[in-house]
């Protein structure tokens, strides 16, 4: 009998059976995460339709529906570099402006905030259809040509992107009450930094503070809030630096930074560079003034996860904010002369922040 | 010898057997422990001018930077001066 088994098992080694069998095996995983992914989905859109009713919609659906599946945006060209940021940031702000004239022509009576929160969450509901959309199309195109490492491959990512997927539904909480979230970090260090001092709008949805600290002039950059917003931080950060002609004693920027698995929520940490996750053209708006200047540039971080950094700031990560704040308080002093100026660009959503 | 040889294989079902069940009744308390955890959201108050503080559950509308109210030991301006989440046992 095992001598059959053996002999069995050895012959069906010389066949496709077995990569057949873990197709079967697969296909039947990713069937039930699509089943799950589909749940994800519908679930965001019942959040979204309650949100655009709450706000004074009547035709809520129709919203969701005209904003999913558009406003896509093509890359620009990038075999021919040259003035690539340029183009890569008139791609975006034109695809910022045509999201923002639809939204406010669907909600006329709406405040900049639900404006903000609600651009936020159809935004999230498109991303959560087009991730399904993404594994259905593997998934199909795998069944189709008996990929099985394709299959494979999916099937063993999948759960990764479920949770993903699941924290982007749990996220639109946040938006559509106006909470905070995990990478308000930056933006919530700058509101304890700022005291009594008066916002002044220097580049779109984006403000500065100025004050006096130890006889050192700060100013600091954030998103203008409470609304979910990120704001321009890199132009508004050029725009004062070019105000004071370059005489800045240094730049600080403090962000939420994704965390290595090893490493724990809320942890701090500082170094060198442009802290600032955007596509391209915010960051490099600031490597290029503080070059051009020869301003020193500091990054302060706060650690977490990608699921953290878009749900509700969580106590850890609260506790990570103060840490942060008396290093950049440190910071501001080290090295800096009393009647120098330093600058603080806090980047992160604003979301439940004013 | 037959027979000894059944018996060894009869130990060795009835433990594994036993180590499964075990195992399965450690995972459900296990699991079940993971569940009675709820995340609460918290707002926390300072008054900007003495060193009152307190937190109370978050309401709809607010925002850290909001005015909310008086403070009861000075009647200083209450602002938000925090909003987080909180991991909790299930009571």
């Amino acid at each position: 009998m095992l001598v059959l088994l053996i002999l069995g098992s050895y012959l069906l080694s010389f066949t496709d059976l077995p990569q057949r069998m873990q197709l079967w095996r697969y296909s039947s995983y990713i069937r039930k995460r699509i089943v799950q992914l589909t749940e994800i989905e519908e679930d965001s859109r019942r959040r979204a339709l309650k949100h655009l009713k709450k706000v004074g919609s009547s035709n809520p659906r129709e919203i969701i529906d005209g904003f999913v599946n558009n406003f896509f945006l093509i890359s620009p060209v990038d075999i021919e570099p040259t003035d690539i940021i340029k183009r890569l940031k008139h791609l975006l702000r034109g695809r910022e402006e045509s999201i923002r004239a639809y939204v406010k022509g669907k909600l006329p009576q709406a405040d900049d905030v639900t404006l903000q929160n609600s651009e936020v969450i159809l935004e999230i509901t498109s991303i959560l259809t087009l991730i399904n959309k993404i594994i259905k199309h593997y998934y199909k195109l795998g069944l189709k040509y008996n990929n099985w490492i394709l299959m494979m491959q999916l099937a063993l990512e999948l759960q990764q992107i479920v949770s993903l997927a699941k924290s982007y539904d749990e996220a639109m909480d946040s938006f559509t009450l106006g909470k905070p979230v995990g990478d308000g970090a930056g933006p919530l260090i700058i509101h304890y930094l700022r005291g009594e001092a008066e916002p002044k709008e220097v580049a779109k949805e984006t403000v500065v503070y100025s004050t006096e600290v130890d006889g050192r002039k700060v100013y600091m950059i954030k998103a203008e809030g409470p609304g979910s917003t990120v704001g321009y931080p890199g132009e508004a950060l050029e725009k004062v630096i070019e105000k004071l002609e370059g005489k800045v004693a240094k730049i600080i920027t403090v962000d939420a930074a994704l965390k290595l698995e090893s490493e724990t929520t809320g942890e701090v940490a500082y170094g060198v560079g442009a802290a600032i996750g955007d596509p391209g053209p915010e960051k490099i708006a600031i490597e290029r003034v503080a070059s051009k200047y020869s301003i020193p540039l500091q990054a302060v971080v706060v650690k977490m996860s990608n699921e953290e950094a878009i749900k509700s700031m969580t106590k850890e990560i609260y506790d990570g904010v103060l840490k942060a704040l008396d290093i950049v308080k440190s910071l501001v002093n080290e090295g800096v002369k009393e009647g120098e100026a330093v600058v603080i660009a806090g980047i992160g959503n604003t979301v439940g922040i004013a | 010898m037959f027979s000894g040889d059944s018996d060894a294989f009869t130990l060795v079902t009835i433990a594994l057997t036993l180590f499964l069940v075990a195992y399965m009744v450690a995972m459900s308390v296990f699991s079940r422990r993971k569940e009675l955890k709820v995340r609460k959201t918290y707002t926390l108050l300072k008054c900007l001018r003495c060193d009152y503080k307190s937190q109370r559950e978050f309401k709809e509308g607010d925002y850290v930077g909001k005015i909310d109210g008086e403070c009861p030991k000075c009647e200083g301006p209450l602002v938000v001066y925090a909003i987080y989440d909180k991991e909790e046992k299930l009571k």
